[in-house]
Parts: C-alpha cells; structure tokens; sequence
C-alpha cells in the first residue's frame, strides 16, 4: 500500500484547480469523497462546498460508512451543499428543458457558490465540483461553460480557495473547449483510467498524475506518469492504493 | 451457492427486498433472473436502468420492458408506461403459466441440445456436473422474480382489471410536441409519485412504482435533439432520488442506442443514467451469428447501479460477472451474451467453442 497517495492533506491554496479526469468505467467519485472525508475530519476548521447535480442523500450515505456526518457538519457550517440541478431550474419549471439560452445560465450557480464562500471568513475554503462535463451535455454552450470555469477560478483565488473539479472524458484524443480550459488552468492533473485489459476483481482502475499548466515550477509536486500509473481497489467506502504488481500483497 | 442473508427486520413489499451491499436501499426485480444477477440482485428503487438495443432488425429492450411491466404486475406493483402505443405493449406482455408447481425451467429447445450433446460424453465424465453458463430459477426465489414463459401471455381479463383499478398508468400526451411533451411526463410521472406517497403516508410500506418508457425519443415522441434527450435522462433520475419506492426502465429506439449519435454518446447516456446495459444483437452481423450460433447477441455492461455505495453490488455478488471469484487470483470479467430461446430471455456467460467445434474432425 502507498501511504499519504492522494489524501488531500497538503493541498495548495490561491485559487489552486485540481483536476480529476475520469471515465464511465472507472469513475473518479471515491476521489471527490477523499478529498471532502479529509477536508472535514481536519480540526483546523476547512470549509467546504460540494456543488453537485447528485442528491445530497448519496454523499451523505458514503460519508457516514467513513465516520463523516454532513448533517453535522451542514449545522456547524463547515458544509454548504449547492445542488447544481436546482440551480439550473426555473423555481416554476423544476424540471425544465428549455433550449431558450436564458432559461438556462450559470450565473445563478455561480453567484450560490460565491453566497456559499462569502457567508464564513474563517478556515480554509475547499470547493469540490462534482460534473462539469454534464454542464454542457444538457445543454449549455461550451463558451458557457468555459467562462463559468474561468470565473470559478477567479473567484477561488479571491477567497485564497481550493478547487476540485472532476470532468469526464469521452475517449477523444482531442479534449473539448472545456476540458482544454480546465487542463490550462489547473495545478494539477489527477487522471483516473479503466484498466486496459477491461474489468478485474482484482484492480479497479488506475491513476496517473500530472503537472498542470499552472503548476510553474513547482519542484515539490510529485507526478506518477502513466507508464508507472498506481493502481487502486475499491470497496464500498473508501479505496487502497499500490504500485502494480504488488496487489497481492494488499489484497 | 451463495444466499442472501435478510436483515429480522426488513420490511419490504412483495417483489423487492433489501440491496445487499446497502440495506436502506430496496431492489426489485426485473423479471430476467440473469439480468437481476448482473445488475447485483435487481434494479434499486429511486435508481434508473437504460437499456439499450442497437440492432435496428429486433427489438429486445421491448422484450425486456415487458418482463419489467410483467413482474410489476403481477407483484402488485404500480406501473406506468410512457408510450403512444403502451396498450399494445402491455396486452402482449409475457406471463407466468397457469399452475405456480414445479415445473422444468429449460426449454425443449434446450433439452434437446442437451440430449444431443449426452452422446458424445464419454462414461467417466457422466456423473459430473453440466458447465453452466447461467444463474438458474430455484423454486425460492420466484416470490421475488416470477417464473414467465415467453409462449404464456398476460390474459386480457388481468390487464382491463390493473387498468381499472389504477394498478396500470399510460401516460402519453398527443396534444403537446417536443419539449413540452418531455416536461408534461416528467410532471405526470411526479404527480403520480407523490400521490402514491400521500396515499400510504401512514403505512409501513410503500407499494413500489415502476415507470417503463420503451422508446424514448422515437419518431412519435418529435425532434428532439441529444442535449434534450441527456437533459431529460438526467432529470428523470433527479426525480427518481425523491421518491424511494420508484424505479425506472428506458430505452431509446435503435439510431439511439448507437456511438455513432456523436461523440461519446453512449458514455454520456451511461454517465446521466443509474445503470445502462446494451443487447447488441447479432441480427445485422451474419458473420456473428456464425461465430456465435448458440446465442443471438453479445451483453454489454456500460454502467452498474451504485446504490449509496461507491463500488456495484455487481461485482461481489454477480456470478454471471465472476468478478467475485476471480478477486484472488487476479482475473477478468467474464464475457456475456444473451439468447432468446423459446420460453425465456437469458444472459449467459460466452466462451469460444474448442476450436473446430465438438462435430468436427479436422486433420
């Protein structure tokens, strides 16, 4: 097992992206549900913000498996909860389809996160986007989508803040608008793949991690390239991580 | 062979029990026994199921959609068909044969192949067990998944009977096109929804909802385009998390259920479902049907349900899958296909024949 792989301890802040790429066959939600489980258990008084298309009962289901109550924390005011479906629906229309380009912005999403990291100033703010990519499969233009991304993180080096974006790919060698805007912005790439042989029971998926463009040079991130890609193994709440080859040691 | 261990305290109505992997959560079945094993028991209530059929010569997602509504049925569950032609649908569902006994689950075409094949085992194999290749009916579990027969059909005195009372919805609307039509149904099926909470507010249980819509975004149903349709999908399983005693099966005509909609549709369908399977039949491929001539199409999983879990029930308790067995030892899915004998719907496993098959002598 690879001890501290990715348990979001040092993360770095001033509006730093990371960015999580995965695919339908190895989805990077245990990665999103690490970084919030880490965030919150920390005593240093974080604060984080999911802004999700999901239901709130699934995050909150996966947590308590790892002792984390997003009831608790929504109380003390260390979760805001922003429901992206909501956010996007006429308060008349909620479930509506409209192509009319003002029906559908992302300006209200925007201004709920901003109300969401304006509302405390104390402790670390830590902001996890679940789905980009659905932003734009529903509807919204990509210029949108990149503009509210660029906005995002405008906004989160204003509140010194951290994002985690998550933005699915579709086995394209050529990114789309949003997903090149995201590689261009982030700190770091985490990029969750399906094993290349198909499904195991052994394996669930592999992760490599790159430098991204606005890493600079930063000499202390360390970067695990695909070739070298760690392995993990799911389990109902959380995940191990080891080097290929040595599964059966940890397993 | 493995067995569920129910909690003492479960509640739960006729047709479902608990999730295995998350108690809270309840799974129907789909009325296909090998389909419930590969979807790790059943469909989850307040989950989605898409159900694919790329091939444009045969229709198997309807095929599946009426042993949905089929076992919802007859398990007195309340079920509501979104399509224009829902009541031709429904009056040719399959049904179960007239007297529940005990009864063969292999088809005559099945046990013909089987004689056959008797022959040519030599003696000190005999006394082994047969290679199976799928998840078998036992009397037990027909409570929860129905034994239907493919030659049995729903009699027509069941269906006015569900209809009038209430049982069976079909819900179309001829008057609104397009976008409009998507809302309304969405609105319908929310209504429905909440006055079947409102109803049995002060019961214990719930009776389950399930809501088939075979052919999503056919002709019939108007121009609609992809961002629509996925918007659609999305909403319907936002809708779906509201409401834990309903459940949900699409399916798209076949032009939608290919890749070559744009890029990365299917992932985009699987992504904005719960769960999203494919039966790619061999139909339009004659040199499948050669390769493969027991079966009639190739099984694809594109996304496994997850009920408050972050891993599928599937992998762990799926046989057809050997995900489960092959956790030690390091190995690989298993491949799947399904046949459509004359009695039943199946998914089995698929495995190369030894080459030159068992009849040929090749030198």
């Amino acid at each position: 097992m690879i001890p501290g792989f990715l348990d979001f301890d040092e993360l770095r802040h001033g509006g730093s992206l990371y960015l999580i790429t995965d695919d339908v066959a190895s989805p990077a939600t245990f990665l999103l549900h690490r970084a919030i489980h880490a965030s919150l258990k920390k005593a240093s008084g974080n604060r984080c913000v999911i802004v999700s298309s999901e239901d709130i009962s699934y995050w909150k289901a996966i947590a308590i498996r790892s002792g984390v109550n997003l009831d608790d924390c929504q109380r003390s005011g260390t979760l805001n909860f922003v429901d992206c479906f909501d956010a996007l629906s006429l308060p008349s229309k909620p479930f509506v389809l409209s192509q009319n380009e003002h029906d559908l912005s992302l300006s209200l999403l925007f201004r709920r996160i901003e109300e969401c990291l304006a509302a405390h100033t104390t402790g670390t703010p830590f902001i996890v986007i679940d789905d980009v990519a659905s932003l734009e499969w529903t509807g919204l233009s990509p210029t949108e989508v990149s503009r509210f991304v660029r906005a995002l993180v405008s906004l989160a080096r204003r509140f010194d803040a951290t994002i985690i974006a998550r933005q699915h790919v579709l086995g394209s060698p050529t990114p789309n608008l949003a997903t090149r805007i995201l590689l261009e912005l982030c700190t770091v790439h985490v990029e969750v793949l399906p094993l290349a042989t198909g499904r195991s029971g052994a394996v669930t998926g592999e992760i490599a991690i790159h430098r991204g463009h606005a890493a600079g040079r930063d000499q202390e991130l360390k970067v695990v390239p695909r070739s070298r890609a760690v392995q993990y193994k799911l389990s109902d709440h959380s995940a191990l991580f080891f080097q290929r080859g040595t599964g059966a040691g940890i397993l | 062979s493995f067995k569920r261990k129910l909690p003492s305290s479960t509640t739960s109505y006729p047709g479902t029990r608990p999730c295995p992997s998350a108690p809270s959560i309840l799974i129907s079945s789909s009325g296909i026994p090998s389909l419930d094993d590969v979807l790790g028991g059943g469909i989850p209530l307040s989950h989605s199921l898409l159900v694919l059929s790329p091939d444009s010569y045969s229709a198997y997602a309807s095929l599946v959609h009426k042993y949905f509504i089929a076992q919802g049925l007859i398990n007195s569950h309340q079920v509501c068909v979104v399509d224009p032609h829902a009541k031709q649908l429904v009056d040719s569902c399959m049904w179960v044969r007239g007297t529940l006994g005990p009864s063969s689950s292999i088809a005559d075409d099945e046990q013909e192949a089987d004689r056959g094949d008797k022959i040519k085992i030599a003696w000190r194999y005999e006394s082994m067990r047969q290679f199976e290749t799928t998840v078998s009916h036992s009397q037990a579990e027909e409570e929860y998944c129905r034994p239907f027969e493919l030659t049995q059909q729903i009699p027509p005195h069941i269906v006015d009977k569900v209809s009038e009372s209430g049982q069976l919805s079909l819900i179309w609307y001829h008057s609104t096109q397009g976008i409009s039509r998507l809302q309304s149904i969405l609105q319908r099926i929310d209504d429905v929804l909440s006055r079947t909470r409102a109803e049995h507010s002060k019961a214990t249980t719930v009776p389950p909802v399930r809501i088939s819509i075979p052919s999503l975004a056919s002709p019939h149903w108007g121009d609609l385009d992809p961002s629509t349709i996925l918007r659609f999908l999305q909403s319907l399983k936002r809708l779906l998390r509201q409401y834990s005693f309903a459940c949900a099966m699409i399916s798209l005509p076949a032009h939608l259920s290919r890749d070559s909609v744009e890029e990365g549709w299917i992932r985009k369908l699987a992504w904005l479902s719960d769960s999203c399977v494919s039966f790619a039949a061999f139909s339009g491929d004659p040199s499948l049907e050669d390769l493969f001539p027991r079966h009639h199409g190739l099984f694809h999983i594109h996304r496994l349900p997850t009920p408050h879990s972050l891993v599928p029930p599937s992998d762990r308790f799926s046989q057809l899958r050997g995900i489960a067995n092959s956790a030690n030892g390091g190995g690989g899915e298993n491949n799947l296909a399904f046949k459509s004998t004359r009695k039943r719907l199946v998914i089995e496993t698929l495995h190369l024949d030894v080459d030159g098959g068992i009849s040929e002598r090749r030198t």
